[in-house]
């Protein structure tokens, strides 16, 4: 009978030993570490692992540790549909990650199929994630329709007196929807003449097409660019002739790039605007964190890349936490509704999903390149935006 | 905007193309293989480059810049002949045009490994110049110059210098130029140097221009382009080519709608192969069957 009593309690034990490991919540993350977006991509990673080594590391969340499987899927969407197909059958209940708007459509449709929800971070997303929200399909990077209307509008505090303005990004549905949205709000805002002007993604050699912007005479000229083409860009501008406000969208652009090409360019009044703060502007308990993290991590200056992949991992935290164990891709959805997270200072407000929006209310804030402190400085402080788009 | 900078504009990319595509026809002639890597070539040296140089560099260190792009141009060249030169032989040319393009993935991935994908500048000209009332960028008058000593030495070469005569011979006859004396192994490794030279010079003066970035390579599709459309076979042609490929897409973007360029090669192919099968340079091959 003693016997009994005791294999009983020792399978007990083992049972919960063996629901003990079952604890870990295991997530797939989707990036781009090979392909013409890494520049961007893994300073959002490196951002993401920092704050999700600090909470293994502190035990896991309810003492669940977060598992995640990081694949690269260069910006091939295919690849990536394949590999997200993948890792939930190995076990993932979520998908996050997803570095390129190009990428993300895709996945969200095929794991919509799932019911798996995705969750894209830094730095950009479609408007898939604004109301009426697609129901697995959620962001914390910037949405590209509603930071391009942004643009339009913060151009005309870089140009108090301007009448012309033009809108210049490459061909991907992040770039077209940004510089649609950018026109209808500065022509909002009385800009006299709007236009775009388009290029082919691969494009690195900008002299022709920045003759083209300068043939327009725009006082301001918004660039939807991202890190690399912004550097590439720039002094074609100034080389070009041009002499006007140039406004960076901060799509993984970082602030450094912003300085260094602002440099290159004396004649050129560099601005730029963004969802997240970088080094340098900001304050708060988290972005202390992040900055002590980076600091220890050898990272030689943290930027918004940073940030976003910080803020993401904070959500995950955040998210299982309210995930009754075992948590699955359902309640997973479930928790996600009802986020309200504190972003300590990251960002100017906090990240809000409800059933219907995906995204919620955003804070931008505008910040223009001081020349004799060569640094980036904030304009006006955070300002409040609806996801609520108007029609354009 | 004023025509004379478009024209500059056009020109200095028109040269760019043009040493790209001399490359391209050297090793073609020479060796018979379409050199699908040249514009990673190019790329690997401007990455070589910009490691060792700065704006603020002084003499050393653009001497040393100097030598690192040399050191990536031979390197490139030596092993891209020894590998095409070997497996070839046992294989035929087509395994050859195989190499080059398995050497674009190659070179691709290790530029991501050693410079994980960033974009730097490379602002050798940095400045304009008046000329006529109008103010040009120097780095697009500097391309032209350096573009026109580098394209008519590589004529000299050709058609004056032991070497460049021995390279003719093994383009319009191998078998008998090795009957003849001519040191063919040794003519053909410096074939394949001065192509990954051209290359490699073409890759600096576009980063120059633009910035050092993996996808800059793609710069090597429109020097295959600009060859293609001069016949292959004759350097000259290659040139006017590259000048007509500039001219196109420079126009387009300026006056049409810029999202087009990609589609100015296929197009100038395309009209090649209706109006002039052949290519500009108008001659004919015969092609060897297995």
């Amino acid at each position: 009978m003693n016997k009994a009593r005791w294999t009983l309690a020792a399978a007990m034990i083992l049972a919960c030993a063996a629901s003990v490991r079952a604890e870990t919540v295991k997530l797939g993350y989707l990036t781009d570490t090979s392909g013409p977006t890494q520049d961007i991509s893994k300073p959002s990673l490196e951002g993401f692992n920092l704050y999700i080594d600090r909470i293994n590391k502190a035990g896991g969340v309810n003492g669940r540790k977060i598992e995640i499987d990081v694949r690269d899927t260069g910006i091939d969407t295919a690849r990536a549909v394949a590999t997200a197909q993948e890792m939930i059958a190995a076990g993932a209940i979520a998908i996050i990650g997803l570095p390129l708007s190009t990428v993300q459509a895709g996945v969200y449709a095929a794991m919509e199929r799932n019911s798996v929800p995705v969750v894209a971070g830094y730095p950009s997303n479609i408007g898939l994630v604004l109301p009426p929200a697609k129901p697995n399909a959620f962001a914390t990077g910037i949405v590209f329709d509603l930071a391009g209307y942004i643009g339009g509008e913060v151009a005309r505090d870089a140009t108090p007196n301007g009448k012309r303005f033009v809108c210049t990004s490459f061909e991907s549905p992040g770039g077209i929807v940004s510089c649609k949205g950018a026109m209808a709000a500065a022509k909002a805002k009385g800009f006299e003449v709007v236009e775009s002007v388009m290029f082919p993604i691969p494009t690195r050699d900008f002299r022709a097409i920045a003759e083209r912007i300068v043939s327009l005479k725009p006082d301001a000229v918004l660039m939807v660019l991202g890190r690399s083409r912004l550097i590439a860009m720039t002094p074609a501008l100034a080389a070009a002739g041009y002499e006007g406000a140039a406004i960076s969208m901060e799509a993984g652009t970082g602030d450094d790039a912003v300085r260094d090409v602002a440099k290159g360019a004396p004649k050129i009044d560099m601005w730029s605007y963004t969802r997240f703060v970088s080094q340098g502007y900001g304050e708060g308990a988290q972005v202390t964190a992040l900055a002590g993290a980076a600091k220890d991590s050898g990272i030689k200056e943290w930027i918004q890349v940073h940030s976003g992949g910080w803020a993401l991992g904070m959500l995950i935290e955040d998210v299982v936490k309210r995930c009754a164990s075992p948590c699955t891709s359902e309640k997973f959805q479930d928790a996600l509704y009802n986020t309200k997270l504190d972003t300590g200072g990251l960002t100017g407000g906090p990240i809000q999903f409800t059933k219907d929006d995906h995204y919620g209310p955003t804070t931008y804030m505008l910040v223009h390149y001081d020349r004799a402190k060569d640094a980036m400085v904030p304009v006006k402080g955070w300002r409040n935006y609806s996801s609520t788009l108007p029609k354009f | 905007m004023s025509w004379l900078s478009n024209l500059i504009t056009a020109l200095a990319t028109g040269c760019i193309y043009g040493i790209m595509a001399v490359g391209v026809v050297l090793i073609y002639r020479t060796s018979r293989v379409l050199a699908f890597h040249v514009g990673e070539v190019g790329m690997l040296t401007a990455y070589a480059m910009v490691s060792v140089w700065t704006p603020q560099s002084g003499a050393l260190q653009t001497s040393e810049a100097i030598l690192a792009a040399v050191a990536v141009t031979l390197a490139t060249g030596t092993i891209m002949y020894v590998l095409v030169e070997r497996l070839g032989a046992r294989f035929g040319h087509f395994i050859g045009t195989v190499i080059t393009i398995a050497a674009t993935i190659a070179l691709n991935g290790l530029m991501s490994l050693i410079w994980g994908g960033q974009t730097y500048r490379l602002p050798l000209f940095p400045g304009a110049v008046a000329f006529a009332g109008v103010s040009l960028p120097l780095q697009n008058v500097a391309v032209i110059a350096i573009a026109a000593v580098t394209l008519s030495l590589v004529l000299v070469l050709m058609r004056r210098s032991a070497i460049g005569i021995d390279m003719q011979a093994i383009a319009c006859n191998a078998a008998l130029a090795r009957l003849r004396g001519v040191p063919v192994q040794a003519t053909l490794c410096a074939a394949w140097v001065l192509g990954s030279a051209l290359a490699a010079l073409a890759g600096i003066l576009i980063a120059s221009v633009s910035v050092v970035s993996i996808e800059g390579s793609i710069i090597g599709v429109s020097a295959i382009v600009a060859a293609l459309i001069g016949g292959m076979t004759s350097i000259p042609f290659a040139i006017v080519g590259a000048f007509m490929l500039a001219g196109c897409e420079t126009l387009v973007t300026l006056f049409g709608e810029p999202r087009f360029t990609p589609v100015i090669p296929v197009l100038c192919l395309l009209i090649l192969l209706i109006v002039r099968p052949t290519g500009l340079a108008g001659r004919s091959e015969a092609i060897s069957r297995v």
